[in-house]
């Protein structure tokens, strides 16, 4: 994790030097945040096995979920509204088992890209503290084994609060945010040109 | 618009690379089979252990109170008489009590049939479940408890579509030993479970006690 944290400060340092002359309305933004809301929300059926009988019917699951990561981009229209996308990437691996009869193993996988549309309001704030909301509205697609039947679900994220820090080129940020793709915070680095 | 998708492109893959995603189906993995019974004969255990322990332990204390002489109790409905009297009736209403509502009836012959029609609660789920237990007293073993010989008939509906019944496929006898309450434990004889998924018999499950709990023994199959 601390390498793949490095990769990214760097490739995001590299990028924000190449491209660091101008400033615009145009935001490009990377985040990584925790677990997807899908993972949460997986019926494991891990409880006690012997208690009901769909608990010994229907299979388990143990189930691990990589980070969420989050591209957007969004472009600034004015001092308060800015329109863009948010693209995000979960990865979730595990297996499952029953718990009676003939017991087998399967692995199974699950890989979730989403996109969403977004609106993202900016709130009058200090030059280096400078605070905005967002909300995305979307779609995403669910590839994989891993018990979920729709390929594809609408998607949908609030970010009440978030914030940036840092130069007006490239800056730092942080914002909690909640929704069926992510429940809780992320932090990432953007590049304005 | 060139650098833009340059950057987008840069840190997509960067992202990709750290999750290989897996091609693999619904494989088995490494190819270790086997039968496993054990839940399923916890599950009739426990089926045992709530509804025909509990339900025997109501009778046992209605017959404390019964000797007590109380002619009100907030466990139960006790304004027919006595509980040793054939005939006569009480209904469990105490609050707290899992089978609130089950009634005790006195058959005669020191027998007695408890019903229960309502809900049984597990694990923060409410399920409907329905018994009718024939219970004749046996002897007195300690304190207030008794050995008894039961026949058991009764069905339970549970989420998803799953449902069993159960009953004794003759008279089975529980016995109560040292400080232990009425229990499975100690059961002689079969005990008959029917799984249902969507109303269809899915399995069949039998347990044959004979006294040793560590010496039951289990035979599936429809």
């Amino acid at each position: 994790m601390k390498k793949l944290l490095t990769l990214i400060a760097a490739a995001a340092v590299s990028a924000g030097s190449f491209l660091a002359a101008a400033q615009g309305r145009n935001e490009i933004n990377l985040y990584i945040g925790g677990v997807n809301s899908t993972y949460a929300s997986l019926d494991r059926n891990s409880g006690n096995a012997h208690r009901d009988l769909y608990s010994i019917y229907e299979p388990s699951y143990t189930i691990t979920c990589g980070p969420t990561w989050s591209l957007d981009f969004c472009h600034r229209f004015n001092s308060w509204l800015g329109i863009g996308f948010q693209a995000d990437y979960a990865s979730m691996s595990g297996s499952k088992s029953y718990r009676i009869g003939s017991i087998s193993n399967s692995s199974l996988n699950l890989d979730i890209i989403s996109v969403l549309p977004q609106a993202k309001f900016y709130i009058p704030s200090p030059r280096n503290f400078r605070m905005y909301t967002k909300a995305a509205f979307g779609a995403s697609f669910n590839v994989g084994n891993a018990g979920i039947n729709d390929p594809v679900t609408y998607a949908w994220e609030v970010s009440p609060f978030g914030f940036e820090w840092g130069g007006q080129v490239v800056y730092g940020q942080a914002e909690l945010c909640f929704g069926n793709v992510l429940v809780g915070a992320k932090i990432g680095i953007g590049y304005r040109f | 618009m060139k650098k833009i998708i340059l950057i987008a492109a840069a840190l997509l893959s960067l992202a990709a690379c750290t999750k290989k995603i897996s091609p693999s189906g619904d494989a088995i993995v490494g190819g270790n089979e086997y039968y496993s019974s054990s839940n399923a004969r916890n599950y009739m255990m426990s089926i045992a252990d709530d509804l025909v322990t509990g339900a025997l332990d109501e009778l046992e204390s209605a017959f404390t109170i019964d000797q007590m002489g109380a002619n009100a109790s907030i466990h139960f409905d006790i304004s027919k008489g006595s509980i040793l009297t054939e005939g006569v009736s009480w209904t469990v209403t105490g609050r707290d009590r899992a089978l609130k509502g089950m009634s005790l009836e006195n058959t005669g012959s020191d027998t007695w049939e408890l019903t229960y029609n309502g809900y049984f609660s597990l694990q923060g789920e409410s399920y409907p479940v329905y018994f009718i237990l024939k219970a004749k007293r046996g002897n007195l073993v300690k304190g207030s408890h008794y050995n008894w010989a039961v026949t058991l008939n009764g069905n339970r509906t549970e989420r998803s579509g799953y449902a069993c019944s159960f009953k004794t496929s003759a008279t089975v006898l529980y016995q109560c030993k040292g400080n232990n309450t009425v229990g499975w434990n100690y059961m002689e004889g079969s005990y008959l479970l029917t799984v249902y998924k969507d109303e269809a018999p899915v399995d069949l499950w039998l347990m044959e006690f004979n006294g040793n709990p560590y010496d039951a023994h289990f035979t599936t199959g429809l």
